[in-house]
């Protein structure tokens, strides 16, 4: 890696085009060695902020949600209007104690224990899924396998019906693509929004797919309250807030939530877990004599994978990160995907190890309030998708160019074309 | 060394901050659940060993576990 030629003052972190061929690694490396606490002068995407990027500030930050919230001013770069706000919050954008309240609605739902029972739902999933395509012989692994696997289970667990888990895996991907001009919503789609008086800004991620989710959101939740079941669904609309039921608006941004984050994040991670087990066919091989090594594995593929790259928040008062001051209503922007290849806290980072030892990645976030909901939901289906990739003694070789999308936000791949080898 | 009671220590839930995450249930099964309520318990009778005590209070990720003042 050439460091000396980089000008950090002129790299551009909110630029989808720097991580259009990978991860700008050198840039985060230059940044934590020189400058952890980096003030990112304004770009054409959002005003200035701090760009956090070692793994002890992140945990810090994240832990002290009095000092740096997440409600002030959402969790993306970009600056929204009051109304932007209030048209779009769900519970990644509140505080406690309200975050609190509506977290536990949730939680029970997603423990250890709970996420459990679905793991055989997920083998044969994973299974049909695996079957399938390796009957092809050669075919495309993100769109094939990780695409159905995440939302098929996440229907199960939501309470929808499988046959629904296709148009909500689309609606998904979209509401991330509006920055990649290939998958971009298209005239007609912001059409649709402005012909019920909206605005891209006033909608999740700004897209358009995100008013269909809304649609269909409200849909499922009419049936519930008709027919309350034991679901995930019953219970957000039943759920209370701050003592009344959510509004309509609260329940639809809280599904929409639900069903992005229960999706894209744990497909990102099935995508670049596979792309890494490629390019390193050895350490596929260690696994494969040491099956129990399995959740250590894990792990490291969420460290590698990283599917989020950052979070943000903003500063409630004046404190200060390792000698810079940071004053109130700052916006405080934490990548994961630099702390996740921190050299103070990771041993050889660039080097992909399925029996490191865990020293605690950052994919679910630095720890707090807002630490994921559904870590173990992703642990089970990457665990449960290496074993019974492992049972069917293959491995898969690059049958053409992995293809990124074009975002500042995730780590996903487009496409990750495949073929069988025998092993 | 025989362990004795004298080496087991109770931890406590903070129920502000608990948001029922799990990690504690994952790493001491015996010892922990998440009720309905969404907030993590300690199982009755549930004492740790200090060192498993220690280690499942700086594995919660929320902050919301500590080891009991003894008396």
């Amino acid at each position: 890696m050439t460091l000396s030629g980089l000008d950090l003052a002129s790299v551009d972190l909110t630029d989808p085009d720097l991580y259009a061929d990978g991860v700008p690694h050198d840039c985060f490396a230059r940044l934590r060695e020189t400058d952890p606490v980096h003030w990112h002068p304004d770009s054409p995407v959002c005003r200035g902020f701090w760009a956090l990027t070692k793994h002890a500030d992140i945990a810090a930050i994240s832990r002290d949600p009095k000092t740096f919230s997440s409600a002030a001013g959402f969790v993306f770069i970009e600056d929204l209007e009051p109304d932007a706000m209030e048209a779009r919050r769900s519970m990644i954008e509140t505080d406690p104690p309200a975050h609190t309240r509506l977290r536990r609605l949730v939680s029970p739902l997603f423990t250890p224990k709970a996420i459990a029972e679905y793991r055989e739902h997920a083998r044969t999933i994973a299974g049909g899924l695996l079957d399938h395509a390796f009957t092809r012989g050669t075919f495309d692994w993100a769109t094939e396998v990780c695409e159905p696997m995440p939302i098929r289970v996440f229907t199960k667990i939501m309470g929808l019906e499988d046959h629904d888990a296709p148009s909500l895996a689309r609606m998904a991907n979209q509401l991330i693509t509006v920055d990649d001009p290939e998958l971009a919503p298209s005239e007609q789609d912001y059409a649709r929004l402005r012909e019920r008086g909206l605005e891209p800004r006033l909608v999740p991620f700004r897209s358009p797919a995100a008013l269909d989710l809304f649609d269909f959101g409200r849909r499922a939740g009419d049936d519930r309250r008709k027919r309350p079941r034991e679901d995930l669904l019953t219970r957000l609309v039943n759920a209370e807030w701050d003592g009344d039921r959510l509004s309509d608006l609260e329940f639809v941004n809280f599904f929409q939530l639900l069903i992005f984050a229960g999706n894209e994040t744990t497909r990102t991670s099935l995508q670049q877990g596979m792309l890494a087990l490629i390019e390193h066919p050895e350490q596929l091989e260690r696994l494969r004599q040491a099956p129990d090594q399995i959740p250590s594995a894990v792990e490291e593929i969420l460290r590698w994978a990283t599917p989020i790259y950052y979070f943000r928040r903003t500063a409630l008062a004046d404190s200060e990160v390792r000698g810079r001051r940071i004053a109130t209503g700052d916006k405080v922007v934490m990548y994961y995907i630099s702390g996740n290849f921190d050299e103070e806290v990771f041993d050889s980072p660039f080097e992909f190890d399925l029996m490191r030892r865990s020293a605690g990645h950052l994919t679910f976030g630095g720890g707090g309030p807002h630490f994921c909901l559904g870590s173990w939901l992703a642990r089970m289906q990457l665990a449960v998708m290496l074993e019974e990739f492992l049972a069917r003694d293959v491995r898969l070789e690059l049958a053409g160019p992995p293809r990124r999308l074009r975002s500042n936000f995730t780590n996903g791949l487009k496409a990750l074309p495949v073929r069988v080898a025998r092993t | 060394m025989t362990e004795t009671s004298a080496d087991r220590v109770a931890v406590v839930v903070d129920t502000e901050t608990c948001i029922g995450i799990g990690a504690c249930v994952a790493a001491e099964p015996l010892t922990f659940e998440v009720g309905d309520d969404g907030i993590s318990r300690v199982l009755s009778g549930g004492l740790l060993p200090r060192e498993r005590a220690e280690r499942v209070c700086s594995g919660c990720p929320s902050g919301a576990l500590s080891i009991a003042r003894a008396g």
